[in-house]
């Protein structure tokens, strides 16, 4: 068991991407999967065949090749669209909200579920005292 | 006694606890969690009910307002042919409608759209440039055909990148500039004539205190 | 004609529950028998009516009667006799009818199913909520969802169901298939409510219904399927599963249905988690209202929503009324609720079945929240955000591999309490198997430690699965292969394929486009698709399409697969159709992108290299497969006699630490039990 242990975890440590590649094309595919399409109902960009998705590809593709960074490019889409435009919820300000709360109810869950195994544990579990190991040696003699 | 029925349990098992001594019948018991439990479901639940009643359908504001207009300087081909920019009719007020033909809210909006141009081409003031929106000339040509000529320039857009650059996410939409290229108002949806000259009296009047 | 007939049948249809209602509600109010008898009966009436209304209905729309306004917005004379039929579903007045169709059918198997019963207030009381539903659904077609409303004047034609409704046979078959799904969950929710009101929580009602909820959970995660397999299929931007409001609205109370049919196992068994029980049986039917008002109220940008009318705030107010009726009931009888019994140790297939809960119900928490915080950031800051596929993939991540790994432990965690030595005794060909898979994985060059982990995960919990299921075949032959447990087995290995395969495609799904001219091609993810040339096809004035450009591409030197473009004469924009080479390993996906504007000229054709997602499919007809097998009756008479009972076939002993449901002489270190308070 503990050598398959070894193996899973070497193999998945192996496994890890070591950096993000940034290759031209790498980030168009990162940036246009996080926008949305224009004139569609929640596809992204790199999703959707629709014109204005493939006018959005094109824009990211020359902002890539300008030299311009992710975030100033979505920046830049927000400018024109609204914050609407990007399928990533920010993490900043109300929407941040969305990200916060899942963590802060598995948080309590967690903290309860804790609390909770504790109580069962503290209800089941009895140990022999020795009072009690005298009377089972007696009436086992019986 | 439904209490001892129900809460038959393995036989001679010692009781040793609250809940257990309740539901052999051997000692009452009243609780609040379940109440305060309750009166906090029916709280989240009337915060997102009342939520939902008051929401609406979604709607796209233009965040354009208040900022140059974009994509100013770029020549543009025409469905007459000879292209246009922007920058050119500075002076006047400018009234950019996206539209195409399959759209029918620009059906609708065309007759408007010629009524506010025949006034304001008279008066020099005001023009209207429609720019085509994921549409082929020559069913713009037959629109115009179809529905009467405004008489205004219609830019082709081939590659979308004007529409992308107001952010446009469907015709109609329809962008107010004013005489130094600043965007004054965008209208996502079908536009009348009341609704223009509205805007463009506001506009001329001046921006408010 | 039609126009009458209709409306007298939905007007028939609210009299009858109408009645039905009061006369069980004085019934049970003054205890009489005979109230209580005729109550039920109305139950026929009200399905009588919701017959008649669908086929007044469909006979507008097989006799081109345009003077009701449904089929003039709906229907025109070229649209093919299957399409018309399937239209009576195709806008919201008609998916109502359908559901009101569906519910009332529901209602009288179970009158029928419970006639011998009919005296007990029990089965009263859930008759009575049950033709509460029905009067509610109703008096929505009486009045904001009238289907069958006249217009003048009558055209002679109308622009028939949107093209997307018409591309592809399996919208003919989805929605029926998903509402038996929705509408199912009423009858077990009926009994919930009904144990409640009468405060008789020990009889065994919901085990008595396990039936009825298997049921409507296989129909949902069939119609679920389907809707995933026709976005794949019909809409052509290559994905399955886009996070969509109405997709979620459909997933949150199949997840809901799911923990309680995991859940119900521990209630059965041991009494415990009955709040939880009612609360996931009650949170599932209201979430089938509130998916209901997700997909009808035009809140929510879906392109699965078909909303019109204001009929958003009366399912609202109906979803409403549900929770609060629900928790009130629950917070009342929460006494009688609690049980004599705990959770031994957290090790045990109590504290699995426990922590599966948790791990749903979180899961249905996050697709919640990220579903209607759009409405929520509206109203506190004036400004909709989008909550896209990157959140809701981000959050369903961790759940999912949490939930692969309690796959993997559940089948061989025994009842009360395990110790770690029989955990690895039993684990051990599962891990082998699922080292070995990610060795060779890995091996193989595949990277990203989140796809490996869930490919290593699934195979673990297949490994266990399969093992359950060989030790179940080799004691009892093929009867090993059904019952509740061997069919859930055989479930969750159709969930593994599923899940793996959705792993796979986030993470190695290969993509590219270009412009090809005649005899260039195109490499992607492994393939080479070359473009042959292109047909245009014109159609007959009378037909709703206009033209239709087809691609011929040949994929790998093989066959040749036609990607098209259909433009529809009253719709703007021209409609894709994907063409899909499947196989065991991948999916190559092609689309014309657009088509060429010369004979002779370049086409941009689309291509999306997909690994697995034949599995997926397959995954989910295992699904249905396996549903098919847990119900199948176990050797135990009814669910409700003690496991010790004489059961029908001789039982045999089988070797120590298996524990299956399906009773036998007690294995090893358990003794029979009977089934304490068991519900």
């Amino acid at each position: 068991m503990a050598l398959l242990g070894l193996l899973f975890v070497s193999a998945l440590v192996v496994a890890a991407r070591p950096e993000r590649v940034n290759t031209p094309g790498a980030r168009l595919e990162r940036v246009a999967k996080e926008v949305r399409c224009p004139t569609c109902k929640g596809l992204s960009v790199a999703e959707s065949d629709a014109p204005a998705a493939k006018a959005a590809q094109a824009f990211i593709a020359e902002r890539i090749a300008a030299g311009v960074t992710d975030s100033e490019i979505k920046a830049e889409l927000r400018t024109r669209f609204g914050t609407g435009i990007l399928l990533r919820p920010s993490a900043r300000g109300v929407s941040g909200l969305v990200w916060a709360i899942p963590v802060v109810v598995g948080v309590l869950a967690l903290g309860a579920l804790a609390i909770a195994v504790q109580r069962w544990r503290g209800r089941t579990l009895r140990h022999a005292t020795d009072a009690d190991a005298v009377l089972v040696a007696k009436a086992a003699h019986e | 006694m439904t209490a001892v029925a129900e809460g038959a349990t393995e036989a001679a098992r010692v009781p040793d606890d609250v809940d257990e001594l309740f539901l052999l019948g051997l000692r009452p018991r009243r609780r609040r969690g379940p109440w305060l439990g309750v009166a906090l479901a029916v709280l989240v639940l009337g915060a997102f009910v009342v939520l939902l009643v008051s929401a609406k359908r979604p709607t796209d504001r233009s965040v354009l307002p208040g900022r140059p207009a974009p994509g100013v300087e770029r020549a543009f081909p025409t469905l007459t042919g000879d292209p246009l920019r922007l920058v050119d009719l500075r002076g006047k007020y400018v009234v950019l409608n996206f539209f195409a033909s399959w759209c029918v809210p620009c059906e609708k909006e065309h007759s408007d759209l010629v009524r506010f141009q025949q006034r304001h081409s008279v008066a020099g003031d005001a023009t209207v440039v429609q720019v085509l929106f994921n549409d082929r000339p020559e069913a713009a040509r037959r629109f115009a055909a179809e529905r009467g000529d405004g008489g205004w320039p219609v830019l082709v857009d081939p590659t979308g990148r004007f529409a992308l650059d107001y952010g446009v996410t469907g015709p109609p939409e329809t962008y107010l500039i004013d005489r130094q290229g600043i965007v004054l108002a965008g209208i996502k949806g079908g536009i009348n004539e009341t609704t223009l000259e509205d805007l463009l009296k506001r506009a001329k009047a001046g921006p408010s205190p | 004609m039609s126009a009458t007939l209709g409306s007298m049948a939905v007007l028939l249809g609210l009299a009858g529950g109408l009645a039905g209602v009061v006369t069980l509600a004085v019934g049970l109010a003054t205890k009489r028998v005979a109230l209580i008898r005729t109550g039920a009966v109305y139950a026929w009436m009200v399905l009588g009516a919701a017959v008649l209304a669908v086929v007044a209905m469909e006979r507008a729309l097989l006799t081109h009667d345009f003077s009701l306004r449904y089929v003039a917005e709906n229907h025109s004379r070229a649209t093919p006799t299957m399409y018309t039929i399937a239209s009576l579903w195709g806008r919201l007045e008609g998916s109502i009818l359908l559901w009101a169709l569906v519910l009332a059918g529901f209602v009288a198997a179970m009158v029928f199913r419970f006639r011998h019963r009919r005296d007990d207030p029990l089965v009263a009381w859930a008759t009575l909520v049950a033709l509460t539903v029905c009067t509610w659904f109703f008096a929505l077609l009486v009045g904001p969802a009238n289907p069958f409303r006249t217009i003048t004047p009558v055209p002679l034609d109308g622009p028939g169901p949107n093209p997307l409704l018409q591309n592809h046979p399996l919208m003919l078959v989805h929605p029926p298939i998903l509402y038996l799904g929705y509408v199912g969950f009423t009858i077990p929710f009926a009994f919930a409510i009904a144990s409640l009101a009468t405060g008789r929580m020990g009889e065994g009602w919901l085990i008595e219904t396990r039936r009825w909820t298997l049921l409507a959970w296989g129909c949902l995660t069939a119609g679920i399927a389907l809707v995933a397999w026709w976005s794949y299929e019909v809409l052509g931007w290559g994905g399955f599963w886009a996070w969509d409001p109405v997709e979620n609205a459909s997933f949150l109370p199949w997840l809901t249905a799911t923990a309680y049919l995991h859940s119900v196992m521990v209630q059965e068994r041991r009494g415990m988690l009955r709040v939880w029980n009612l609360s996931l049986l009650c949170a599932t039917f209201s979430l089938t209202i509130f998916g209901t008002f997700l997909t009808r109220s035009g809140v929510l940008d879906s392109v699965h929503a078909f909303s019109d009318g204001n009929i958003g705030p009366w399912l609202l107010a109906g979803f409403g009324v549900t929770v609060a009726v629900t928790v009130g009931l629950i917070g009342w009888r929460a006494d009688r609720l609690r049980s004599p019994g705990t959770i031994d140790s957290p090790l045990s297939r109590e504290g699995a079945f426990f922590l599966n809960n948790l791990l749903f119900g979180g899961f249905a928490f996050v697709v919640l929240l990220g579903t209607v915080f759009p409405l929520v950031t509206e109203a506190l800051s004036n400004d909709r955000i989008t909550v896209g596929r990157p959140y809701f993939d981000r959050m369903a991540a961790p759940i999912a591999v949490a939930l692969l790994f309690l796959m993997a432990m559940a089948p061989v965690l025994p009842w009360r309490k395990a110790s770690a030595e029989t955990l690895r005794q039993r684990l051990q060909w599962p891990a082998t198997f699922a080292v070995s898979v990610t060795v060779g994985m890995v091996a193989l060059g595949y990277r990203g430690w989140l796809a490996v982990l869930a490919v290593s995960l699934g195979a673990l919990a297949a490994g266990a699965a399969v093992r359950q299921l060989a030790l179940a075949t080799r004691r009892q032959g093929w009867r090993g292969l059904v019952g509740r447990t061997n069919g859930g087995m055989v479930v969750h290995l159709g969930v593994i394929m599923i899940a793996v395969a959705y792993a796979a495609s986030a993470a190695y799904a290969s993509r590219q486009e270009a412009s090809l001219r005649p005899g260039e091609s195109l490499r992607v993810g492994g393939h080479t698709v070359t473009y042959l040339r292109s047909e245009e096809t014109r159609y007959p004035a009378a037909n709703p399409k206009a033209a239709k450009v087809t691609a011929l591409v040949r994929i790998d030197g093989g066959d040749v697969y036609t990607p098209a473009i259909t433009q529809y004469r009253f719709q703007a924009q021209g409609v894709g159709t994907p063409s899909v080479r499947t196989g065991l390993l991948d999916d190559v996906y092609t689309t014309l992108v657009d088509a060429p504007g010369t004979p002779d000229g370049p086409a941009t054709i689309g291509v999306l290299v997909h690994p697995l997602t034949f599995w997926l499919w397959f995954g989910a007809g295992l699904m249905g497969i396996g549903t098919l097998f847990a119900a199948v009756p176990g050797s135990r008479r009814r669910p409700t006699d003690p496991t010790s009972s004489r059961s029908g076939r001789a039982a045999s002993s089988g070797p120590r630490g298996v524990s299956v449901a399906v009773p036998s002489a007690p294995a090893g270190d358990e003794r029979p039990v009977v089934p304490v308070g068991a519900e």
